[in-house]
């Protein structure tokens, strides 16, 4: 079956657009006017050096950080007004640099939550959790997926950082989201660990939409097609892959200029 | 010895159903010792450990500690008294008790849900004073200083209630019903989530859940099961006075929970079981036994977070593992042991 409404030409509406988006801190502009149009099913990159905006920008598509000015569109919707929660309902899934899992549950555990948290189930009080056979099959389907099967009974807080890794993905991708944001999947990676990453990364389902935050262009270059450059909080380049990297700006903001 | 250790850690699920059967046991029995003095002290340990159960819900398990949950009690046990004194019948002054508790924790919740931590503990501790001075002070409700009589209590067709003895197992049924649906909130998808939020609420939100919501009801669940050990409080005291929900009381439950094991659920029983009993007898030997309570505060505040419970089935564990009826455990597991204390078991 082929899905006629996805078109990568800009036919349909696009998974995230972005217009004039700016996100100010007292006098420090962090995000400035950035502009960008993620196609369905699209694998996006961006980068950039340290403080260049990158997370602040993940926070505000996702509307932790609300939007100093701008527009940001989810799927042909205006979500710049829209709670966090709101996004998730509409589609919206994100990662977190610095893990965010619950150290304190176990994997099994940490896993439910994320895929009851679209459900009705969640407000059910007087069954147990691990009665509910159709959210224990996601966890597991996930768990295998994710390579966290041997974990499930061990707490989040006893798992490696490349496992916590593994875990932080599978949070999001538990709530089967259309768009997915992820920052810095491969961040305090071993680069054995890294294969994995990559290797899980490019297994995600092809319609899935992914803005990926990444400073190993390896990992880069093996998973998305276009890259936006932040520098500053401003777009500074943008393009397929292969002519960024070739982009002698680009070079200059990650090797310095010289001068 | 040894083969009894192995036997109980054997057969888990049996073990704890064994302890249970005990425990009701022993419940049941306490009337028939013949002390009436007994019978007082266990409808004190029920009511108060019903209480901190139901402040484990919020403290516990949702990482809201209340310095005001004394209030529920109150206002549930005043509930009771006023409307008793207004001419209404036991059923309908119980049910006027459950609707101003549960109006109270509805008003006061949408207040203290909004913040967390210390600012949580320190809203709470000024809503439970604002309660304890209305008790005070409003003398034309609340009788002021010289409190309320509770006139009469509750029949159940033939059986009178006004004899300790009936009243008690009223009390214990009551009590073990509400243990049992508070036991099904924590370990429901509702209650889990509760966990989540205590871990880490933002990651919460961007699972799609509305904490503040979830706070809510945790926060209005754990009042109303607060509201219905003041009922029973009440009609066990048949007298209610400020002094029961002043300052040094909201502290005592915290004390209980925390004592007992906060995220245990059956560990501020255990608490409440220590503190009452310090309270009747330690009190006799030693002019400071409040001193004492601090002391055992203190150092279970430090060396065992999950409190006396968590300390017992760590010492539980720890004999089994001794006498080879479980695998020892490494470093990494004794958190784990603490998630299974958490949990208050599979």
């Amino acid at each position: 079956m082929t899905a006629p409404k996805r078109t990568t030409d800009g036919a349909g509406p696009a998974a995230l657009r972005l217009a004039g988006v700016s996100r100010r801190f007292g006098g420090v502009t962090a995000v400035s006017q950035v502009t960008l149009d993620v196609a369905p099913g699209a694998r996006h990159g961006i980068i950039g050096p340290n403080g260049a905006g990158k997370t602040t920008l993940f926070n505000v598509i996702s509307g932790e950080l609300g939007a100093s000015e701008g527009r940001i569109d989810l799927f042909g919707k205006d979500i710049t007004k829209l709670s966090p929660r709101h996004r998730v309902e509409m589609g919206l899934g994100r990662t977190y640099q610095i893990t965010r899992t619950f150290g304190t549950l176990t994997v099994r555990e940490n896993l439910t939550l994320a895929v009851n948290g679209l459900k009705k189930a969640k407000f059910s009080m007087l069954r147990s959790w691990k009665s509910y056979q159709a959210q224990a099959d996601d966890v597991q389907e996930l768990a295998e997926r994710f390579d966290l099967k041997d974990r499930l009974n061990n707490l989040a807080s006893d798992l490696s950082h490349g496992e916590l890794r593994q875990l932080e993905v599978a949070l999001a991708i538990a709530l089967k989201p259309s768009l997915l944001l992820l920052d810095e999947p491969g961040a305090g990676l071993s680069p054995g660990e890294r294969v994995g990453m990559r290797a899980l990364l490019k297994g995600l389902p092809q319609d899935l939409t992914l803005v990926m935050i990444e400073h190993d262009m390896e990992l880069v270059r093996d998973v998305v097609e276009s890259i936006h450059v932040l520098h500053f909080g401003k777009v500074v380049a943008a393009g397929k892959t292969a002519s960024i990297q070739s982009d002698e700006r680009v070079r200059e903001i990650y090797l310095g200029s010289g001068g | 010895m040894g083969s009894l250790v192995r036997l109980v850690s054997r057969h888990g699920r049996a073990a704890q159903i064994g302890g249970l059967v005990v425990v009701v046991l022993i419940c049941l029995a306490i009337p028939q010792l013949g002390s009436s003095f007994y019978v007082s002290l266990g409808l004190s340990v029920l009511i108060y450990g019903l209480l901190a159960m139901s402040l484990d819900l919020l403290a516990g398990y949702t990482g809201l500690v209340s310095l005001g949950h004394a209030s529920f009690l109150g206002v549930g046990a005043y509930g009771v008294a006023f409307g008793l004194s207004h001419g209404l019948d036991v059923y309908p002054a119980i049910g006027l008790a459950l609707g101003a508790v549960a109006v109270t924790a509805a008003v006061f919740g949408l207040v203290a849900v909004r913040v967390k931590e210390i600012t949580f503990v320190i809203l709470t501790l000024a809503l439970g004073q604002l309660v304890w001075g209305l008790a005070f002070r409003w003398v034309a409700v609340s009788g002021g200083d010289n409190g309320l009589p509770v006139a009469g209590r509750p029949s159940l067709g033939p059986i009178d209630l006004t004899d300790n003895g009936a009243f008690y197992y009223f009390v214990l049924a009551i009590v073990m019903a509400c243990a049992a649906i508070l036991w099904a909130i924590v370990h429901s998808p509702f209650g889990l989530s509760l966990q989540g939020i205590k871990d880490n609420e933002a990651r919460m939100r961007t699972l799609g859940y509305n904490v503040v919501l979830h706070k809510y009801l945790a926060f209005t669940i754990s009042a109303v099961f607060g509201g219905v050990a003041g009922i029973l409080f009440a009609f066990f005291n048949l007298y209610v006075s400020p002094t029961m929900i002043d300052f040094n009381h909201n502290g005592t439950v915290v004390q209980m929970a925390v004592v007992g094991g906060l995220g245990t659920l059956w560990g501020p029983v255990l608490g409440a079981i220590v503190i009452v009993l310090m309270q009747q007898f330690v009190s006799i030997y030693i002019g400071r036994w409040v001193t004492l309570l601090g002391i055992i505060f203190v150092v279970t505040v430090l060396f065992a977070r999950t409190g006396l419970w968590g300390g017992l089935r760590s010492a539980v564990r720890r004999l089994a593992v001794h006498y080879g009826a479980e695998p020892p455990v490494g470093p990494a597991s004794v958190a784990t042991l603490e998630t299974l204390a958490t949990e208050g078991g599979q």
